[in-house]
Order: C-alpha cells, then sequence, then structure tokens
C-alpha cells in the first residue's frame, strides 16, 4: 500500500473531531505514569510517553468481562454478552503491536473467542514508532520488537512536523484518507524516513546478553539454576507483573448469583500465575504453591513456552513488569544472569 | 444443570455485637435497594441496630467486633454452639482492627484513660479476634464491610457453593484501577501483604494499604519486611504498621510470619 505523509496539525484536528463520534483510546499522563483513556480531543494525548501501565490489551479483554446472563424462570435461559464499539487505540507502540499480534492469534485464530473478536474487529490499531528508548527497563530491541511491520491498520513515524504514515489494511487506507490534507509520501519523506530510522538503530543497543531465538535453550538449561530461589524469596506474589504484561492473557471465569436467586452472571476476570490459587484443583493441592516455582514459570512462559508453541513473541520487551515491580525484578536482570554474566545490583 | 436454582427455607440470623464502632451493621441496613430481598431469603431473629425482638434460635450468626472481655467469650461460646455457620462481620471480628490497638498499651493505663476512677467496675482483656476464641467458618472482611460482599458472601452460602473471597493482595486490583504504587508516591503500604476484595478502595483515592482486610492466602512477610527496612522502617514502626489492624496477630510470639508459616 501506498505510504503517505500527514501535517501534525491535520491530524489533530481530525482526531479531535473523531472523538466526538467513535471511541478513541490514546495514552495520557496520570502523575509519573501514563494509561490508555478515552479522550475527548488530541491534545489530552501524553507526549513522550512510557509503555502505559495497563497494555492496550485492556479494550480487548477486559479486567473483567460479563459473558453471558442466565436465569431460571419457566426455563433455563442463557443470553450471550458481547458488547463491542468502534474504538480507535491512538498511539500503540511496537511492542504493544506485536503482544496485540500474539492475542489475535490465540483468541481469534486459535480459540474462537467471540467477545474478543467482536471488539478486535471493531479496533482501527494506529501505532506510532519508538526513536529512542523509554528507560533502562525497556528491552524490545533485544526481543526484535523494536521494529513492527505488521499488526497495525496505520503506523506513524513522528518526523517533527509531520508524520510519515504506512498503511497496514484497508480500513487503515480509509482512516487516513480520511484525513484533510494527507498527501503520498515522496522521495524526500522517504529520506527523511530513513534518517530517523538510522538515528533509531544507533539510539537502541541490545540490552540481554542473548537473542530471543536462544531465550528457549537459556531457559530449558536453567531449570535447576538457584536464582528461581532466590527470585522466589524475594518476589511478593502481587500479580503486578503478569497484570500490566501485554502478552499475559489469562482469566477465571466465575458465576454470581443474584438476591431472586433465580437469575445471575458468568464473567471472566484476569488471573496470574503469580497467585497461589491459579494453579489450584479442586481437591485443594496447588501444582505450584511454593512461590519460586510460579516465578520460574513466568519467566517459561515469558522467554520460552509462547515461543515454542506459536512463533510469537512471549515478551515483548516493553519492561512494565519491572517498571512495577516493588521488589526489582527485572527481566533484564534475570535473563542476563542466567546466562551467566550476572548484573550489578 | 437440571434443578432450578432454589431458595431453601428461610435460614434464621442472628447478628451480634462485641467491641466495635456497629459500622458494619449499619453497612448492611445501607443495603437499601437490596433488604425486601434480602428478607426473602433468610429471617433476622436478632439485630440490635434494626429490630427490638430477640431470639437463641438462629442457623446463621454473624458477629461484629473484638473480644474484649471475659464475658465475650463466654457468650461466643454460646453461640457456636446455637449456630450452625459461624460468620464475622470486618475487621474488628477478623484481624482484630481499631480494638487492638489498646494491646500495645499497658491494661491499667487504658482503664483510667477511658473509664478515670471508675475503671474497676470495667475489667477488659487483651483484644482479640472471634477466632482467637471460636472456630469460625468465614470471615467477611473490611474496615467497614463492603455491602456487595456482604451479599455476594451470603447469596453463596445459601446456594451451597464456596464463597467468592479472593485468596491474593491488594496489589493485584490497585494494578488493575492503574493506580501510581503508593511505593513511588514515596509512601509504605501494606497492599501486597494485604486481602483483596476493597477493589483497592484506599489507595485509589490517594492513600494507601492499611491492612485492615488482614493477611492474604499468600503473604511474603519476609519479603515485605526487608522491603520496608529499606525503606526506613525500623522494627518498632513496622510494627506500628501491622498493629492499626494486623496487632493481634503481629504481637504473638513470630509475628506475622508465624502467622503464615505452613
Amino acid at each position: 500500500m501506498i505510504d503517505r505523509v500527514v501535517a501534525k496539525a491535520d491530524l489533530i484536528r481530525s482526531i479531535d473531531s473523531l472523538a466526538d463520534k467513535r471511541t478513541v483510546a490514546a495514552p495520557v499522563a496520570n502523575g509519573p505514569q501514563f494509561s490508555f483513556r478515552t479522550i475527548t480531543a488530541a491534545e489530552e494525548i501524553a507526549e513522550g510517553y512510557l509503555p502505559t501501565a495497563l497494555p492496550p490489551n485492556k479494550y480487548l479483554l477486559p479486567p473483567r468481562e460479563t459473558l453471558l446472563r442466565f436465569a431460571w424462570h419457566e426455563e433455563l435461559t442463557v443470553d450471550p454478552v458481547i458488547e463491542a464499539t468502534d474504538t480507535i487505540a491512538f498511539g500503540v507502540r511496537p511492542c504493544d503491536l506485536h503482544a496485540l499480534e500474539l492475542l489475535d492469534r490465540i483468541f481469534v485464530d486459535d480459540k474462537h473467542d467471540g467477545h474478543y473478536r467482536a471488539r478486535r474487529e471493531r479496533m482501527l490499531l494506529v501505532g506510532v514508532e519508538c526513536l529512542e528508548p523509554c528507560d533502562d527497563h525497556c528491552f524490545c530491541e533485544s526481543m526484535g520488537t523494536l521494529r513492527a511491520e505488521s499488526g497495525f491498520d496505520v503506523l506513524l513515524t513522528d518526523l517533527e512536523d509531520t508524520y510519515y504514515v504506512r498503511v497496514g489494511s484497508p480500513e487503515g487506507k480509509e482512516f487516513i484518507l480520511g484525513i484533510d490534507g494527507v498527501r503520498e509520501a515522496a522521495y524526500e519523506d522517504r529520506t527523511l524516513l530513513r534518517k530517523a530510522h538510522e538515528r533509531r538503530d544507533a539510539a537502541f543497543t541490545p540490552r540481554l546478553d542473548v537473542t530471543f531465538e536462544q531465550l528457549p535453550g537459556l531457559l530449558a538449561e536453567s531449570s535447576d539454576s538457584l536464582l528461581w530461589d532466590v527470585l522466589g524469596e524475594k518476589c511478593l506474589s502481587c500479580g503486578a507483573c503478569t497484570n500490566v504484561c501485554p502478552t499475559c492473557y489469562c482469566f477465571d471465569v466465575r458465576d454470581d448469583v443474584n438476591l431472586d436467586m433465580k437469575s445471575g452472571e458468568r464473567f471472566r476476570t484476569w488471573d496470574s500465575c503469580q497467585l497461589e490459587e491459579f494453579a489450584m484443583v479442586g481437591t485443594g493441592e496447588s501444582f505450584r504453591q511454593p512461590r519460586e516455582m510460579r516465578v520460574k514459570h513466568r519467566f517459561n512462559r515469558k522467554g520460552r513456552y509462547i515461543f515454542e508453541r506459536y512463533g510469537l513473541h512471549g515478551c515483548v520487551g516493553c519492561g512494565r513488569c519491572a517498571r512495577s515491580c516493588i521488589v526489582d525484578i527485572d527481566p533484564i536482570e534475570v535473563f542476563n544472569q542466567l546466562k551467566g554474566q550476572p548484573v550489578e545490583r | 444443570m437440571t434443578e432450578p436454582i432454589r431458595s431453601p427455607e428461610r435460614p434464621r440470623v442472628a447478628l451480634f455485637e462485641l467491641a466495635s464502632c456497629a459500622g458494619c451493621q449499619l453497612q448492611i441496613l445501607n443495603c437499601e435497594d437490596e433488604l425486601v430481598d434480602l428478607l426473602q431469603l433468610v429471617e433476622f431473629v436478632y439485630f440490635k441496630e434494626a429490630m427490638t425482638e430477640t431470639s437463641d434460635h438462629y442457623d446463621l450468626a454473624l458477629i461484629e467486633g473484638s473480644v474484649t472481655r471475659e464475658s465475650d467469650e463466654e457468650k461466643l461460646r454460646h453461640i457456636r454452639e446455637k449456630a450452625a455457620l459461624v460468620v464475622t462481620l470486618g475487621s474488628c471480628a477478623y484481624p482484630v482492627g481499631v480494638p487492638g490497638l489498646k494491646n500495645a498499651h499497658d491494661p491499667d493505663e487504658v482503664g483510667s484513660l477511658v473509664y478515670g476512677e471508675d475503671a474497676g467496675f470495667f475489667p477488659t482483656i487483651e483484644a482479640k479476634p472471634v477466632d482467637a476464641v471460636i472456630p469460625v467458618d468465614l470471615h467477611i472482611l473490611g474496615c467497614p464491610i463492603h455491602k456487595d460482599d456482604f451479599m455476594r458472601v451470603l447469596t453463596a452460602l445459601l446456594i451451597g457453593k464456596h464463597p467468592p473471597v479472593p485468596t491474593h493482595a491488594v496489589c493485584v486490583e490497585c494494578r488493575l484501577k492503574e493506580n501510581v504504587c503508593a511505593f513511588d508516591r514515596g509512601l509504605v503500604c501494606l497492599g501486597p501483604i494485604t486481602r483483596a476484595g476493597c477493589g483497592a478502595l484506599c489507595p485509589s483515592y490517594g492513600s494507601r494499604c492499611f491492612g485492615c482486610r488482614g493477611l492474604c492466602d499468600d503473604p511474603n512477610v519476609a519479603s515485605m519486611e526487608v522491603l520496608l527496612e529499606e525503606k526506613g522502617k525500623t522494627a518498632e514502626e513496622i510494627m506500628a504498621e501491622y498493629g492499626l489492624y494486623n496487632g493481634y496477630y503481629a504481637r504473638r510470639d513470630g509475628g506475622l510470619k508465624a502467622k503464615v508459616a505452613r
């Protein structure tokens, strides 16, 4: 598809008018951190934002979601609940685009989850390329997720007064052509893009001592590492790391019955492998009761199991887990220590 | 599912009050939209804040408040014999809550501070949670309890399913609200070891967790204490931190770490 260029002022005007008609979600500042929120005007969008507290997944797989309502009067009735609205997710970073590709694989291609799918079909992803590293916790360059070649409807690159626009879908094309003043990219624009990418490539350096392709092997060899015990002693099992993780998607399903005792709802909530109850079975045994086993499981999910199963990233190097960990457990340190080059604390 | 969801015969419910502010009883009375439905399901036979009638025949005993007198202990043993199910309401009943603050002081001093010269007429003992005296089937937690929590637990008990009490820490709910972590706001917070279910209410309003719901199922108290020390808290300050709600168990031998030892 043809690349385009749009002046920033034109894009801002367009977002202002779209926000009147559709849900436009974008990163908004919240104290020292950022969150995807529904905005009413483009000026609310934060500049230079770190990865948001929760990833944009929350619009596709909400932390709590009613799946169906049931009632038993004359007979049992069960009504599925699927709530979806047209949503533009603006300002999605490449790391999150990679994560959403994984979720699409699981919830659309693999599991045919009607709830996720209905929302995904009505979501337009406007990605924004990263041109400089977020902070010391990000390691997307090492995970191969700094660059996004797919998974977006449009992908914007900041060229000071304009955005260079790559189009990834017919919906993305419609979106970008709907903006007044948009034009086809010319040779000069492509030169500016190339220079921006050269500056970016110089700014990002690998943070891991292994490549992401080597992580599954490293984790398989590290099953008996003492590091898991060290981390297990430290970990608070507070579930922050999995809640904020863009590739975590585990959920629990429960029923609530109303006071009439004849009706109720089935809902799902995000779950976490870091919680003791996660691997507990009906008779009360937990398959991963020791904390260190839970920590080890998470790192294996992130660096090994998902990659082995789907060929996609189980970790996109966004650094959210490290930023949110109260006791400073950081995957960069963990992977590098497993590789045998301890990181100074 | 072959059987319809059916209400059993209305179980008889009695609500008893020990040392507390009666705020948890008021939370039940605050369920204005649900009270009519609730009374279709259960029959209250004793509820001091709401009715004058009394009865000594009940299936479910709800108990609010801490044990602070020897007579409370006798009362509890009597209730345990009578009731098929004993459920506590609020932080005073478990893990001990505000009445437990007095345990940090000399009992005579506390007595005369409150009752002056008449202190001798009001002998009190160390404040204890209900489960330190009798076996308890379930705790409805919080200071005060949340009315939705009360309704959910009650409907679950009536259906005969396992009541939906979270086993994990407050942090889980706090992160879902995208709150800025209290530790990143220069505060200390008991969220990492405190049982969820409140929706991280206090941190969501700019405060932090004081531990009113007691310990979660699987708290890493040892790591928590290292963290609090790193934040500059002395052993005394850490005890004061626990003391507001968790004073009873924190002051036992081995402290909160012993409380969770398996």
